[in-house]
């Protein structure tokens, strides 16, 4: 149902309030909620790869015909770098008649476009979003008015004030109900968890902001799973990754190598968990150090949700619920002198890992065009990728906040495979060779592989990996080698301080039983972790952050979540006085063990005994 | 006598060998094809197997032309793959009858000796996506992406089917050719090998006999082991052998520098065998405050085991150390101490 009311003055005056990502026909737009916590709000995006996408449309009703004036809350994505002009174009349309007003193109941050006034004819009229390019236009919401004292609010942090004045979303938040556990994060250490505390008798709710489960191996990033299962100490862990996980391995492959409705389904199969798709977490209500409530809102409704447990798991990635719950973090590269580790920089700075924006073109029968664009980077044979595919290292953002700067990070990311595609397409002295190549996929949602660590009452360091320093609460095996990415030299060369493309280095080492105390908060008395926002140093994340490795520490969790309701404890509690239990959980497992373990790809190169 | 050409790793440089087909066979293995091939152990000066050698001589098709490789195949002691040989007026070839390139005789040789190749997975008819267009690819269906990383260009099928005769069935008969074959000078040459592979081979496959005759080195090659070994071999070990001097004193050398996964393996054995007052006052001794589950497991295997003095004892560490104690421990220490009635008030509760 699309949220529209009618907020009148006391002058009888008319503000009409839209939000686009409630639009009833989203046509060929995309819903955009990365960055919602920064810009306030989600948003509709034409991502068409350079092929202008179908409309979207909303009934609209007005109290009164009359003279209007409009406001559209957008930005021109790419000024940031270019001065031509914007990639994002787009018009309104009022009953299908376009309206002259272009949009995406007068200021670089989000702000509201004066739109002028309008006659509306009709108390009920169709309002359609005309995308002119196909290249990512953005529109997060529209006011209509006609209150000549009116001026739409530019602070993200009045204009949330007044949205839900104006919804009542806050006024009338949803009780999710009582759970034993809330998992934040839907990616594959969530969905993990989620399925593991339930199969262990866990009253569940999983949250996740995206419309399907998987996170960066869901096929809105399309990531392939890494890491190896199955390992000692605890063989069994890693069933329930290999139940769920797709057969197939690769990186920007086509949709179905993803097998989104895989792990739907198995979440969708355990009675003891209520999913939240669609969800974006944002509020935090703590009370002593302990989590009382999370608050998440419906990124296409609005509507704010209330959940309430005993027990929390930042799965996020970002470690949003521990930020929000006040819960110590770390962020960038931690100094030589922090954990003493030899691949610590002397001096400690920002440089993360940064986000994969990838992609892939497929061969037509016959000639394809892709337009010459103007608005992107300045591009010559040197900087020309002779490619139909950028995989992993197409990865942007090292050195920039992964949650305030990701807009940018994202765009910068889509900005890079457009400039190199449209002068393959138009330019290169090879274009011969792409001219039937049609770009089929870019991702929108970018992979993230790094941005803030939670600190536990333990931090997973270097030394502990490459000495195998096991401790005694040791639980999901990482094995993948300690694998820190930097920007390419020689992109680095070709855009200084503005590389697109990263190189690995690795280092190698044995299996790894990643201790208890990472897993969960030193400081929130209640929260649990798994995924790349565990407790480690920025080098030991190099190793734990593969995909496998965190559904494990998933499982891990679900298990942990067990113990913790039988025996009314904290995860602290668990360590300090049941962790036997865990212990006889995780030998057992938690997953089909009669799968057979048919994901051969991307293991990694881990110093793997053999055990003839 | 034929001479050939050997392709080492690397060195890609040639040495004669000698291969003597009519040479008496130690064991044959069967092929996919259903062809078999001979393997013959090949003995050091001291009379002990060095490696294993095989001429293979097997149907290759590339893409419906098929060709017989004539190759020499050697493995070492425990069945793992070393490298080939090459008849010389016999080379390899890809599709369309190109020879082999000296870089397409060093990737095969990488090839056969990989563990972690994801091709050698898919079954044969599986390797290639059928298309009705002629030549995609060079063959009449292009090689699947994940496939096409891993193989030779133009010589899937023969990297295929070489593999998994390197790997296949020929690994098992080898080790069971050197188990049979195990005796306490093999056994030392193994072991000198320091390799960790050799190693697990040998926990694996020695009987109670050879364990107990070679105790000494076995635990030697806990100290210098890596990874998962000492657990691993620990949990090998034959019980009884726990109630030997050499174990005994093996962990009481050396117990608080091992993981806690090879402890704990430790512990689990020695649940089912008599415990050496000696042994007993050593894990007493391991209770202290700075573990804590760890704690739990030791109080309970001890409270399993009370020979003599060991219980009082016990009770004596857990008082003046105030250590706490499970509560399933508890209930037993207090069911134990019905016999003994001293003083257990102070034990505090975990």
């Amino acid at each position: 149902m699309l949220f529209l009311q009618v907020f009148a003055n006391a002058q009888k005056h008319t503000t009409l309030f839209i939000e686009t990502e409630s639009f009833e026909n989203k046509g060929g737009w995309v819903i955009d909620q990365q960055f919602m916590d920064v810009m306030g709000s989600s948003f509709l995006m034409a991502h068409g790869m350079g092929i202008p996408v179908a409309d979207a449309s909303t009934k609209v009703s007005f109290p009164n015909k009359g003279t209007y004036h409009v406001y559209v809350r957008t930005r021109n994505w790419s000024s940031q770098w270019s001065k031509a002009e914007a990639a994002g174009l787009f018009q309104l349309a009022i009953d299908g008649k376009p309206l002259a007003k272009i949009y995406g193109k007068d200021h670089a941050d989000w702000a509201w476009t004066d739109g002028g006034e309008i006659t509306i004819a009709n108390k009920e009229i169709i309002l359609s979003l005309k995308d002119l390019t196909g290249f990512n236009g953005r529109c997060d919401a529209i006011i209509f008015t006609n209150d000549p004292l009116f001026k739409p609010v530019e602070s993200i942090k009045i204009l949330n004030e007044f949205r839900n004045t104006y919804f009542g979303f806050d006024r009338n938040p949803r009780d999710a109900g009582e759970f034993d556990f809330v998992i934040v994060g839907g990616g594959l250490a969530g969905t993990c968890a989620a399925i593991s505390a339930a199969r262990n008798g866990v009253k569940v709710a999983l949250i996740q902001n995206r419309p399907l489960l998987g996170g960066n191996n869901s096929s809105e990033v399309r990531v392939h799973l890494g890491g190896r299962i199955n390992l000692e100490p605890y063989p069994a862990l890693g069933n329930l990754v290999n139940e769920i996980g797709p057969d197939e391995g690769g990186n920007a492959q086509p949709k179905s190598y993803y097998e989104d409705d895989k792990k739907l389904n198995a979440v969708l199969n355990e009675p003891n968990i209520s999913l939240f798709l669609n969800h974006h977490a944002n509020k935090v209500e703590t009370e002593n150090g302990t989590i009382k409530r999370v608050f998440a809102t419906n990124i296409e409704t609005g509507e704010k949700v209330i959940f309430k447990a005993p027990l929390f798991a930042d799965c996020t990635g970002d470690g949003t619920i521990g930020r929000l719950a006040g819960a110590e973090y770390m962020t960038g590269r931690e100094s030589k002198s922090v954990y003493n580790e030899p691949t610590a920089p002397e001096v400690g700075d920002n440089l993360t890992m940064g986000a994969s924006v990838q992609w892939f073109s497929e061969k037509k029968e016959d000639a394809v065009t892709f337009p010459e664009i103007k608005w992107g980077m300045e591009w010559d044979e040197a900087k020309s990728e002779e490619i139909t595919k950028g995989d992993w290292e197409w990865e942007t953002g090292m050195g920039l906040d992964m949650t305030l700067d990701f807009e940018q990070i994202r765009d910068y990311g889509m900005l890079a495979v457009y400039s190199n595609w449209s002068y393959l397409k138009n330019k290169s002295v090879n274009k011969a060779k792409f001219a039937n190549e049609s770009l089929r996929w870019v991702a929108y949602i970018a992979g993230k592989r790094e941005s803030a660590r939670l600190k536990g009452d333990y931090v997973l360091r270097e030394q502990d990996l490459t000495e195998r320093l096991v401790y005694p609460d040791g639980t999901a095996p990482t094995s993948w080698t300690i694998d820190l990415h930097y920007p390419d030299p020689e992109n680095s060369k070709l855009f200084p301080g503005a590389a697109f493309k990263s190189i690995a280095k690795h280092i190698k080492i044995y299996p790894y039983p990643i201790p208890f105390r990472c897993l969960y908060s030193k400081n929130i008395n209640n929260l649990m972790m798994a995924g790349r926002d565990i407790s480690v140093s920025h080098v030991a994340l190099g190793t734990v952050r593969l995909m496998r490795t965190c559904g494990m520490m998933g499982e891990v969790l679900g298990m942990a979540a067990s113990v913790c309701k039988k025996e009314n404890t904290n995860p602290r509690g668990l360590y300090q006085k049941h962790f036997d239990q865990l212990e006889a959980l995780m030998i057992t497992g938690v997953g089909n063990p009669n799968i057979p373990n048919t994901q051969d790809y991307n293991k990694g190169g881990t110093l793997m005994e053999i055990k003839n | 006598m034929k001479l050939i050409f050997s392709i080492f790793l690397c060195l890609f440089c040639s040495s004669f060998l000698i291969y003597d087909h009519q040479e008496r066979a130690d064991f044959e293995v069967g092929m996919q094809n259903g062809g078999l091939f001979k393997v013959i152990a090949l003995h050091d000066k001291h009379g002990l197997i060095d490696t294993y050698r095989a001429n293979i001589v097997a149907p290759v098709c590339e893409d419906r032309v098929c060709y017989d490789v004539n190759l020499i195949f050697n493995w070492n002691l425990i069945g793992e793959f070393i490298d080939f040989g090459i008849l010389s007026e016999e080379p390899l070839t890809k599709l369309d009858h190109i020879p082999f390139l000296p870089e397409d005789y060093q990737k095969l040789q990488n090839i056969l000796r990989n563990q972690n190749l994801s091709f050698v997975k898919i079954p044969a008819a599986e390797l290639v996506i059928k298309s009705d267009k002629p030549k995609l690819d060079g063959y009449s269906g292009a090689t699947k992406e994940t496939v096409k990383k891993e193989v030779i260009e133009g010589a899937l099928y023969t990297c295929y089917t070489l593999w998994h005769i390197a790997n296949g069935a020929v690994v098992d008969s080898i080790k069971n050719s050197t188990k049979s074959a195990l005796d306490k000078e093999l056994i030392a040459k193994i072991i000198n090998q320091r390799s960790q592979t050799n190693n697990y081979f040998l926990i694996n496959h020695l009987d109670l006999t050879s364990y107990t005759e070679n105790i000494d080195a076995i635990l030697s090659l806990m100290t210098q082991s890596k990874g998962y070994f000492s657990k691993n071999a620990f949990e090998r070990i034959p019980e009884t052998l726990f109630e030997s001097k050499s174990v005994r004193d093996y962990i009481i050398s050396n117990y608080v520098n091992l993981d806690y996964y090879t402890q704990k393996a430790i512990l689990k054995k020695l649940e089912k065998v008599k415990h050496h007052p000696e042994l007993s006052r050593f894990l007493i001794g391991q209770i202290n405050r700075t573990n804590t589950f760890q704690n739990q497991k030791l109080i309970a295997l001890l409270l399993h085991h009370l020979e003599g003095e060991t219980f009082l004892g016990l009770v004596t560490n857990l008082k003046e150390n105030s250590i706490p104690v499970s509560d399933e421990n508890l209930e037993e220490i207090k069911k134990i101490n019905e016999a003994y009635q001293i003083n257990i008030s102070e034990i505090d509760e975990l």
